[in-house]
C-alpha cells in the first residue's frame, strides 16, 4: 500500500497544476499577470533532496515526459530540465548546509532557472514573442510569488512525511 | 582517450542532448496528427484529468451559480427590454432563412458553406506553462473530431483542433503565435463586405490582429468580424469579434484592424468543435484526382 503512496500524490499533483492554471492569468497592479504553477517541480526537488536521489530523477524524467506528450506537445523540454534542474539543486547543496529554509531558496531558485530556460527555448522555436522586460512583468515575479506560496504551506509537510517514508523503508 | 569514455556523467549528458534535439525537432515538424504512441499517452493523461477535473468543474459552477442569482435582478430589467426586440427579429430571421432555401432550390445550389455540425465537448485542462495557447477537451476521434476543425464557445470562435487522440484532442487558441494559424475572416462594415486573415495576436492589448484589408477599404470601428469560409477549413459565419481599431500596416499598401474577441479566451468551459459540411480544398482535389483516374 505504502508503494503506491507516492506515484499516487506525484499524479494528484501533477494533475492539480493543470487545474489551478485554470485561473490565470489575472489582472494585478495594472497588468496582465500569468501563474504558471509549478507544484510537481516543487515536489520533485523536495523528493530528491528528502526522500532519494535517483527516485527524483525517475520521477522527473517520467512526469516530465507526461508533461511534454499531454500539455505542450513539444516532447523533451521537461523531460531534460526536470532531471537537468534536480541534478543542479543536489550540487548546490553539495557546498552549502541543507535545511528546510535552504530547500525552499533553492526551490525558488531553480524555479527562475526553469521559467527562464523555458522561455528561451520557446523564444527560440518561435512560440513565444514577448521581451525580456515583458516576460519578467508579465510571467516571473507572479508565477514566484505564486510558487512561494505554495511551498510555504506545502514544505514542512512534505519534509516530515517523505523523512517518515524514507525511515520506514530504510527500517523494512 | 580512455578517461574520457569512463567519464559516465559525460556520456549521460552528451546522449541526452543528442535524443533531445531528435525529439524535439521530431515533435516540433509540420505533421497533419500526432503519432499514435503519443495519442495513446494522451488518451491515459486525459482519462485521469477526466476524472480529476470534474470535481473542481462542479464547484466553480456552483460559485458561478451564487454570482448569478446575485445579478438577476438588474440581468431581468435589462432582458426584458430586448425581448420584444428579439420576438421581431426571430420572425424576421425565419422568413429569411425559407426565403433563402427557396432561391437555393430554384438555382440548383446544394452545397452552402454555412453549413455545420457541431459536437459539445467540455475543457479539462489548460496548458500550465502557458506559452502554447492551448486547451485540452474531453471529446477525440470516437467523437468525429478531426484535426483543424473550427472550435467556438456560446460567445464566438475560440480556435481550432491541433491534434486529437482517441478520447482527447488539443485545442491551438486563436491567440497562439503560429505561423500557420490564419483565419479567413469578412469585416461586415456598413454595406461593405470586406475580406482580410486574422493573423496573429496583440498580447499587450488582448486582441486579434486582422492583417491583409485593402488601403482603400473603409472599415467602420464597431463592425462585426465573422468567418468568411473562403479558406476551406471552417464554414462561414462563426463570429469572431468587434473590430477596435484600424491602422495601416508599415508600408501602407495594406491595412491591419485590431479585433476584440467576441468570446473570452482565457475562461473557457464548454465548446463546440464545428464541422465544416461543405467540400472543402482537400476533398475537391481528393473528387479530382479520382476523375483523373477513372
Amino acid at each position: 500500500m505504502r508503494r503506491f503512496l507516492l506515484p499516487f500524490l506525484a499524479t494528484v499533483i501533477f494533475y492539480s497544476e493543470s487545474i489551478f492554471a485554470t485561473f490565470s492569468p489575472v489582472e494585478m497592479f495594472g497588468d496582465t499577470r500569468f501563474l504558471v504553477p509549478r507544484f510537481l517541480f516543487v515536489f520533485l526537488i523536495f523528493l530528491s533532496i528528502y526522500y532519494q536521489r535517483n527516485a527524483g530523477y525517475i520521477y522527473g524524467f517520467v512526469f516530465g515526459f507526461l508533461y511534454d506528450v499531454f500539455f505542450t506537445g513539444v516532447i523533451g523540454v521537461y523531460m531534460f530540465l526536470f532531471p537537468a534542474l534536480i541534478y543542479a539543486a543536489r550540487f548546490i547543496l553539495r557546498y552549502i548546509n541543507q535545511n528546510i529554509v535552504v530547500t525552499g531558496l533553492i526551490g525558488l531558485l531553480l524555479i527562475t532557472a526553469l521559467e527562464f530556460l523555458v522561455y528561451q527555448f520557446n523564444l527560440l522555436i518561435g512560440i513565444a514573442g514577448i521581451n525580456f522586460q515583458t516576460f519578467l512583468n508579465q510571467r516571473l515575479y507572479s508565477t514566484l510569488l505564486f510558487n512561494a506560496l505554495f511551498i510555504l504551506i506545502a514544505a514542512l509537510p512534505l519534509k516530515y512525511w517523505m523523512t517518515a517514508l524514507r525511515k520506514s523503508q530504510f527500517d523494512d | 582517450m580512455p578517461s574520457f569514455f569512463m567519464n559516465k556523467r559525460l556520456i549521460v549528458l552528451l546522449v541526452s542532448i543528442i535524443l533531445l534535439v531528435a525529439l524535439i525537432g521530431f515533435s516540433t515538424r509540420e505533421r497533419e496528427n500526432i503519432s499514435w504512441p503519443e495519442q495513446f499517452v494522451k488518451d491515459i493523461v486525459g482519462f485521469g484529468q477526466n476524472i480529476a477535473s470534474k470535481p473542481t468543474g462542479f464547484a466553480e459552477g456552483m460559485v458561478e451559480n451564487v454570482q448569478d442569482l446575485l445579478n438577476t435582478y438588474t440581468e431581468n430589467k435589462k432582458l426584458k427590454a430586448r425581448l420584444e426586440e428579439l420576438a421581431l427579429l426571430e420572425t424576421q430571421v425565419a422568413d429569411l432563412t425559407r426565403d433563402n432555401e427557396e432561391l437555393r432550390a430554384m438555382n440548383n445550389i446544394d452545397s452552402n458553406i454555412r453549413e455545420m455540425e457541431s459536437v459539445n465537448a467540455t475543457v479539462i485542462a489548460r496548458n500550465p506553462d502557458q506559452w502554447q495557447e492551448s486547451i485540452i477537451i474531453d471529446k477525440g476521434q470516437v467523437n468525429g473530431i478531426e484535426t483543424d476543425m473550427a472550435v467556438r464557445t456560446s460567445g464566438g470562435m475560440i480556435g481550432r483542433v491541433k491534434d486529437t487522440s482517441q478520447f482527447t484532442s488539443t485545442v491551438e487558441l486563436l491567440s497562439a503565435r503560429n505561423e500557420n494559424n490564419r483565419v479567413s475572416a469578412l469585416i461586415q462594415s456598413g454595406e461593405n463586405n470586406i475580406y482580410g486573415l486574422v493573423e496573429g495576436f496583440d498580447l499587450e492589448r488582448d486582441e486579434l490582429m486582422v492583417r491583409k484589408i485593402p488601403f482603400d477599404q473603409e472599415v467602420e470601428v464597431g463592425s462585426n468580424v465573422i468567418t468568411s469560409g473562403l479558406g476551406g477549413v471552417f464554414p462561414r459565419g462563426l463570429l469572431i469579434g468587434e473590430v477596435t481599431e484600424v491602422t495601416p500596416d508599415e508600408y501602407g499598401l495594406t491595412q491591419t484592424a485590431y479585433v476584440k474577441p467576441a468570446a473570452s479566451l482565457y475562461d473557457i468551459e464548454h465548446v463546440m468543435v464545428i464541422e465544416r459540411m461543405a467540400a472543402g480544398e482537400d476533398e475537391i482535389e481528393q473528387e479530382a484526382t479520382e476523375e483523373e483516374e477513372e
